[in-house]
């Protein structure tokens, strides 16, 4: 009982759990999924999930955030003494690029989502892999 | 027979996610580079928020490539889609006269936000990204209340191009200067004032115009094409 | 206190992403994934990231909400419901 609810209060295990149930539908959606405007919707829950990851592999606990307050300036001992509680910066600065370039990946699927849709005026990615071979064909019985 | 199978797999793939994760456990980080940076942060570069040191003056190179990447991204959206200034949109409805006051009536407070949020990048949570994102927000309400004011391509694309080579030029003149490319050097200043840390103010600013333009380019480029 | 918001959060989260995935109408998956975006904003915050949670608020909720949005509105899915044309959006000003 005593191992149980200390599994279940550690904040290591709910992040893990999150992470994992993110990128495990995320790749669901990915994979399974019929419609192409779902799959862009699984990546950014992939990413989701990957960031929680990055940024978790920086905390550290009973530490506070990396930014230097008022309370604890003007002497450099002060500073340093503060600076050596903080959690790790480096994955966050990763992790705050990655959210925007996330933003204009998704965006650069969706435009290519748009242009499929006005070209074939559907979306099921089964009825567009029968158009494209059909296209294909076409174009190969042109060049004969 | 297809449902089993996508479960046995999502199943695997999850057990096999546990057993990778599982032994980085939390608070005893592999990496060693954060504490020196902690340690150093301050003194290098004069910044409060460390992550802002990180971004800007210790990995700034990784922030080039990514402006790079969302140059690129912009980019090909703007070929996929075409880029039409419309100048009469007669088709599209515009928004209801309460919508359309109040994008005027918002519109000054998101930019003073969003200028906000990019200048004291180096003292609070915040920075060019956050703050481009607001900027590029900010435009676009515009264009969603009244869809006779859209946001002009040539005019994004030349503050895109400055703003750009602005950064590019601050590295460079910190090569001349220490012969390092994109490293602080201005002076540092008192730490917490506004005024202080350096280029990074600078090169913040920079950043937040070209993510700024690219994004709103983006929007307009998004909203513009037609059925 | 701490892991009691952590794991109304994480639930939360988790809910959305279930949504996202499984949910008919783009109507709700559109807003079960700025929920996913908020539920990450609230975890950024708990892990002690402010500058990521910002920027999750801004990018994650707003500016991909509004891209996704816009492409409803272009694919033609933006409606609520599929069988009654009357209900389109950008046809009910008239």
């Amino acid at each position: 009982m005593m191992i149980w609810d200390d599994i279940f209060l550690e904040v290591d295990f709910w992040i893990n759990i999150v992470s994992i149930a993110l990128i495990v539908i995320g790749i669901y959606g990915i994979v399974f999924s019929q419609h192409l405007l779902r799959m862009v919707f699984g990546l950014g829950l992939l990413e989701a999930g990957v960031n929680i990851l990055l940024v978790k592999a920086g905390y550290q606990k009973e530490a506070i955030a990396p930014i230097v307050t008022q309370a604890s300036d003007t002497m450099m001992s002060n500073i340093l003494a503060a600076t050596a509680q903080m959690v790790d910066p480096v994955p966050q600065a990763m992790v705050l690029t990655a959210i925007v370039i996330a933003a204009g990946v998704q965006a650069l699927a969706l435009s290519l989502v748009i242009r499929i849709y006005k070209k074939y005026g559907t979306l099921d990615s089964h009825v567009l892999f029968l158009a494209m071979e059909r296209d294909r064909h076409l174009s190969l019985n042109q060049k004969d | 027979m297809q449902r089993w199978t996508t479960i046995l797999f999502l199943t695997g793939l999850s057990i096999v996610l546990f057993a990778i994760i599982t032994p980085l456990v939390l608070g005893q980080s592999p990496m060693l580079v954060g504490k020196l940076i902690n340690a150093s942060a301050v003194n290098d570069t004069g910044a409060a928020n460390l992550v802002t040191a990180v971004v800007l003056a210790y990995r700034g190179l990784d922030t080039l490539g990514e402006l790079a990447i969302l140059f690129t991204a912009a980019t090909a959206i703007g070929i996929i889609l075409g880029t039409t200034d419309k100048t009469q949109t007669t088709s599209s409805p515009t928004a209801g006269f309460i919508v359309a006051t109040a994008a005027k009536v918002l519109f000054p407070l998101l930019l003073v936000f969003a200028l906000y949020i990019i200048l004291h990048g180096h003292l609070t949570p915040g920075g060019g990204f956050q703050g481009g994102a607001v900027l590029a927000a900010a435009f676009f309400l515009l264009t969603l209340a009244d869809s006779g004011n859209n946001i002009k391509h040539k005019v994004t694309q030349v503050i895109e191009a400055l703003a750009g080579t602005a950064f590019i030029v601050l590295g460079l003149v910190s090569f001349a200067l220490q012969g390092v490319f994109l490293q602080p050097w201005l002076d540092k200043g008192e730490l917490g004032s506004l005024f202080s840390a350096g280029s990074l103010p600078l090169l913040y600013l920079a950043l937040g115009l070209k993510v700024g333009a690219e994004l709103a380019n983006l929007l307009s480029s998004l909203a513009n094409v037609e059925k | 206190m701490n892991i009691i918001i952590l794991v109304i959060t994480v639930s939360m989260l988790v809910i959305a992403a279930f949504y996202v995935v499984w949910a008919d109408s783009f109507f709700t998956v559109l807003a079960a994934s700025s929920m996913v975006s908020v539920g990450l904003v609230l975890l950024f915050v708990l892990l002690r990231a402010p500058d990521v949670a910002l920027t999750e608020a801004v990018v994650g909720v707003a500016l991909t909400g509004v891209i996704y949005a816009l492409t409803l509105a272009k694919i033609d899915l933006w409606k609520i419901n599929d069988n009654d044309d009357n209900n389109d959006v950008s046809q009910s000003k008239q």
